[in-house]
């Protein structure tokens, strides 16, 4: 089990320092500096604007950039955003809160209905509860965020009035954990729709292929009970591309966090990404990088050892 | 082994359940005063007030932005109110007197502002506040809104500015200046900082010092906490000298412009922000049908142009743009009648405006100017126009259409402001949409036409409409300087380094709770009277 750890993490470290180049870079191949944005007023100054790029050392070369800010990297320091002037751990930190409050809820939400949803698809095809559920996932894997936003705004904050469309807390009340819940349930139930289209889709598939199986048809002649058939024996063994997928939803849930928290206003790390790209705010959207794909690698790794529990070929395997 | 399961499941939730509220609040919510505690109700007199964007920083010489102007007018006090026609009134100062040969201005100030700890406003602030701004070691964003006063980059860079008094401040300007210029032009960000808890901060760490996480102002809103990004939350200044609202609780929200309407009409929001957050032109209507939303579509001197550059047009095709563009079908057709046509910088009803600017829609005479000018038919212009205003990118498709009728052919490439920004500074471009936040002041474009400033976006190089605009700022007379603009407008008109689109009205709403929010327009000038705010219950 150490090996395999081993291995995973000596995939993830080459990995991760591709992604820091390949966003290093291309950040600083997008035309326009951060300067612009923050000169564009009428009594900007030329001279100012010089200072300033030399401060920041934008008038270095593009490598030399690169390797002061791994040299940063190093020391845990992720540099001082141009645009607001503070360090870029700060910013961050306060961000990825909101961003795993939703993403984490989202991913909770999803498991919570496709599963059980996806089983049950399988366990009688061709039903009407499979209909159901078949026609839910394609209606939700086809449903893009934003306008999943809008209707739902429309909807229950416009017409019903019964959750608020933007935001984390009431203005008027004090911020509690039951003002964030409500705050919370529009963005994640948009987060949550076109995940669990998938999931539905994978659950059923793998369930339906594991229940034609042998095994299967010998526990039911043994007399086991159905319930038992179907979620111990079928189930457990469906799960390992079930959680494949899962693994694979986490880059998309950050992804979808990104239109999701513009769209309700929620303070997370996409609402600042999408910022700090317009502003080319280099060192957040390198923060914001490192934060992610760190998160992502780590979120594999996890998914990896699980397979690798709940199939332990994979574990021997080179 | 099945109860185990549910075991196990109810512990991870009830893991998650807790760990929620640390994910919520306790990494993000930052407090102003930790030391004091949470009110266990909070204050029913909240106004919420609603910007689309978030603010960049407290720190009023590291940013440009008008969305942090609208925090930092809250929290600090400026020296008058600047209105959208041309006025202003008293704010921390109660008047200005500039000397027999206009080369000193002096400020009068209030003797019973205060700061939000209680210590008093004086001079020697105004005086600190300038001197920081010019300082080399600072090199404030916004420090050029100085250059007009002696001291300016020259030796150490301190400003000639003066404390005569404890309550008078005396500016002396480098060259006899406009006073109404220099209001409008130069004061209109000027943000006074305390003296008293940043003096003696040394500057090389001005910018780290811990005043900023929780700034005491002494304008009429005193900081409590944020959220990042989503809101500031604000309480009276206890000092501020003309409070006159009710309200306990400020709150500054960054809400879409897509639920804007949403957020008003389910009392999420109170008020918008103005020129930072109005209503977008689809919900205009339906606002409008709202019994408890006052509607107001504000004139503003916020305008669109179109920069054209001077080194790849002759001024022969580029008047012939100027004349094939439809204006009225912007106004009409794309702003559904809330706006007016924008010839020159300068709004129509302003007492500078000059209408020898119009130039009438006229697709024959410019296919004449073509003509005259040998225009090649073939030749395709590139239009770069910037994403994030609908409005704006529906009108460079009207008036691709009407160039295409007078035999220009152009392609629209579109990119985000700040590549496209590096487009029209470097020169890569033909014709490249801009819009400007504006001035009732006449002078405030006059820049934009100097060859050795960065916002020479047409890249002209001849000075003289810059030099005549420029003009304007040092005459003292109504006529006089009346007279310069008129000259300034007719020069735009004939070389056309730009051509002026479209003033837009800011389409402005604000619930019945809230009374005493008057003169929208005036958002424009970055100032808010929210002091004159009070809440109907």
């Amino acid at each position: 089990m150490g090996k395999y750890v081993l291995r995973r993490l000596m995939v993830a470290i080459p990995t991760f320092i591709g992604i820091t180049v390949l966003v290093f870079f291309l950040a600083y191949l997008a035309p326009g500096s951060p300067l612009e944005m923050l000169f564009m007023d009428s009594n900007a100054d030329a001279q100012v604007m010089a200072d300033m790029e030399a401060r920041l050392g934008l008038d270095q070369p593009v490598y030399v950039q690169y390797f002061r800010w791994v040299g940063q990297l190093f020391q845990g320091n992720l540099g001082t955003s141009y645009r607001t002037g503070l360090p870029v751990w700060d910013m961050v930190g306060e961000r990825i809160g909101p961003t795993l409050l939703i993403t984490l809820a989202s991913l909770f939400l999803s498991v919570l209905i496709a599963i059980p949803l996806g089983v049950m698809s399988a366990y009688k095809p061709y039903s009407g509860w499979d209909y159901f559920s078949s026609g839910l996932s394609f209606i939700g894997a086809a449903t893009p965020n934003f306008f999943a936003g809008l209707v739902f705004i429309y909807l229950f904050s416009v017409k019903i009035n019964i959750f608020p469309s933007s935001g984390m807390y009431d203005s008027a009340g004090a911020h509690t954990f039951a003002d964030l819940v409500h705050h919370m349930v529009l963005p994640t139930f948009v987060l949550s729709i076109q995940q669990i289209g998938s999931l539905i889709r994978q659950t059923r598939g793998s369930v339906l292929e594991v229940l034609q199986d042998d095994y299967i048809r010998t526990a039911r002649a043994k007399g086991c009970l159905e319930s038992r058939v179907l979620f111990r024996h079928a189930l457990r063994n469906a799960l390992s591309p079930v959680i494949t997928r899962i693994g694979t939803m986490i880059p998309f849930l950050v992804g979808g966090a990104v239109v999701t928290e513009q769209l309700f206003s929620w303070p997370g790390l996409g609402s600042l990404m999408v910022l700090s790209i317009n502003s080319r705010d280099y060192p957040v959207i390198m923060g914001i990088t490192v934060v992610i794909a760190v998160a992502v690698l780590i979120g594999n790794l996890i998914i990896d050892l699980i397979y690798s529990v709940l199939d332990p070929r994979i574990r021997f395997s080179k | 082994m099945k109860n185990s399961i549910i075991r196990k499941v109810a512990l991870v939730l009830m893991l998650a359940l807790a760990l929620m509220p640390v994910m919520a609040g306790g990494s993000s919510e930052k407090s102003a005063a930790p030391a004091q505690p949470q009110p266990a109700r909070q204050p029913s007199k909240t106004i919420t007030l609603a910007m689309v964007s978030p603010w960049d920083s407290f720190i009023p010489f590291e940013t440009t932005s008008s969305y942090s102007d609208v925090v930092l007018d809250l929290m600090y006090d400026k020296l008058f109110y600047l209105k959208a026609d041309g006025t202003y009134e008293p704010r921390l100062a109660t008047s200005v007197d500039v000397n027999e040969d206009s080369t000193v201005l002096t400020f009068h100030l209030r003797e019973d502002a205060k700061w939000a700890d209680g210590e008093p406003v004086t001079a020697d602030d105004v005086v600190f506040t300038a001197h920081l701004y010019t300082s080399p070691s600072v090199n404030a964003l916004r420090k050029n809104n100085l250059e007009p006063f002696a001291g300016f980059g020259e030796g150490d860079g301190t400003l000639q500015v003066e404390a005569i008094d404890e309550h008078t401040v005396a500016f002396t300007l480098r060259e006899p200046t406009n006073v109404d210029y220099l209001l409008f032009n130069k004061f209109r960000d000027f943000y006074i900082l305390p003296r008293h808890l940043l003096g003696d901060v040394p500057l090389a760490d001005i910018r780290t010092a811990s005043y900023w996480a929780s700034p005491v102002g002494s304008g009429p809103c005193l900081f409590q906490s944020q959220i990042s990004g989503e809101r500031i939350e604000f309480v009276p200044n206890p000092y501020y000298y003309q409070m006159n609202g009710n309200w306990e609780k400020f709150v500054l929200r960054v809400v879409p412009t897509g639920n804007l309407l949403a957020g008003l009409m389910n009392g999420e929001i109170d008020a918008l922000a103005g020129n930072v957050g109005s209503l977008q032109l689809a919900d205009w209507d339906m606002a409008q049908q709202q019994p408890g939303l006052v509607c107001v579509a504000a004139p503003s001197v916020a305008y669109q142009y179109m920069a054209i550059n001077t080194q790849h047009l002759t001024p022969g095709v580029r008047r012939a743009i100027n004349m094939a563009m439809n204006r009225d079908l912007i106004i009409d057709g794309l702003l559904q009648g809330e706006g007016v046509a924008a010839y020159g910088p300068v709004a129509p009803n302003n007492i500078y405006y000059n209408p020898e600017i119009e130039e009438p829609y006229n697709p024959e005479g410019a296919r004449e100017l073509l003509a005259a000018e040998g225009w090649d038919p073939n030749r395709v212009l590139v239009m770069s126009v910037p994403t994030g205003n609908a409005t704006r990118e529906q009108a460079a498709i009207i008036i691709q259409q009407n160039l295409a009728d007078v035999g220009i052919k152009t392609q629209i490439q579109t990119a985000d402001f700040a590549t496209h920004l590096n487009k029209v500074r470097a020169g890569d471009y033909d014709l490249g949409f801009i819009g400007s936040s504006g001035s009732p002041d006449p002078s405030e474009c006059v820049i934009n036409f100097n060859p050795d400033h960065m916002n020479n976006f047409s890249h002209l190089t001849d000075y003289t409409i810059f030099e005549t605009g420029d003009k304007g700022g040092h005459v003292f007379t109504f006529e006089d300087r009346k007279a310069a603009y008129d000259e300034y407008q007719r020069l735009l008109r004939e070389y056309v380094p730009f051509a002026f689109m479209y003033f837009e009205n800011i389409l402005y709403a604000h619930t019945t709770r809230v009374e005493g929010i008057k003169d929208v327009q005036d958002y424009t000038q970055l100032n808010r009277d929210v002091w004159n705010w009070t809440i109907v219950e």
